[in-house]
């Protein structure tokens, strides 16, 4: 697949046209994927307010009363609770993990059973998370399991 | 498997080691005390353990075994504060405090060893599914 960009400064939005030989499942997904609607999240980093795409998002965490968003590299602030974060990422690849933490599922390279019965997530950065027994199930909804 | 069958699973696996270990205990020390008032103590321990560990889940409490033995703590303390005046619990010589603190926690290890093959079940699930995509 070759992909071309082409910059045009007349252009008031941004067109995406998919040219193949016939329509297969793979080119459905990729119309579906491309169509997907981002989510921005506003973070604060350094008294500096920026515009996150939720697909650069890995995880959201609160502490001490204050919700931050965890990028690849990048922490910010976030001015919205989680219980707020939940509502406006529903139906996304987001999710619940445990008490203080919303997970981008998307973002899960491996999970492992603890001891105490808990999952210890994985990301694909290398951080590692944990998910409470009783959100196991969502995430597996999620996932189609 | 659901969340709240999980529990009453690893709930009936408990009652049922727990109950056999109760048993040797007390035919090594040729004692005649299994009745309904020791099943019944027993099964009051065991709802009590599963109470403790679904409610204590939400703690944040990264190690697990800082967990597990804060966890063994509250059920520890909650069954003898809650069992003593119930007089579900006796204290009539140390051996026998002993013995219930020995319960408790071979109870407790059986009900999370349960809930730990869940877990292995359900990691295992989830990683052959992020293994597909």
């Amino acid at each position: 697949m070759r992909i071309i960009i082409i910059e045009d400064p007349l252009m008031e939005d941004i067109e995406v046209k998919i040219l193949c030989k016939e329509r297969t499942i793979y080119v459905d997904h990729l119309a579906t994927a491309i169509s997907k609607s981002q989510i921005t999240i506003s973070g604060k980093i350094e008294n500096e307010y920026t515009r996150i795409f939720s697909d650069d998002i890995y995880y959201f965490e609160a502490v001490d009363n204050k919700t931050y968003i965890y990028c690849e590299k990048e922490v910010y602030q976030s001015d919205m609770k989680l219980y707020e974060l939940e509502i406006k990422l529903l139906g996304t690849t987001f999710t619940r993990i445990n008490k203080s933490c919303i997970m981008n599922i998307a973002k899960l390279e491996k999970v492992k059973g603890q001891i105490n019965g808990r999952l210890l997530a994985t990301l694909s950065n290398r951080e590692k998370l944990i998910i409470n027994r009783s959100y196991v199930q969502e995430i597996k909804r999620i996932l189609g399991i | 498997m659901k969340r709240i069958n999980q529990y009453f699973c690893s709930g009936c696996v408990a009652f049922t080691v727990t109950i056999i270990i109760v048993i040797i205990i007390h035919v090594i020390n040729h004692q005649v005390t299994l009745g309904v008032k020791s099943e019944a103590s027993l099964l009051f321990l065991i709802l009590l353990i599963q109470s403790v560990l679904y409610f204590m889940e939400n703690i944040h409490v990264k190690s697990p075994i800082t967990h597990m033995a804060f966890e063994l703590f509250i059920i520890i303390s909650v069954t003898f504060f809650i069992g003593i005046p119930m007089k579900v619990i006796e204290i009539i010589s140390l051996p026998a405090i002993t013995e219930t603190i020995l319960i408790i926690a071979v109870a407790y290890a059986i009900a999370c060893l349960s809930l730990y093959k869940d877990s292995k079940n359900d990691a295992k699930d989830i990683n052959n599914k992020l293994k597909e995509k």
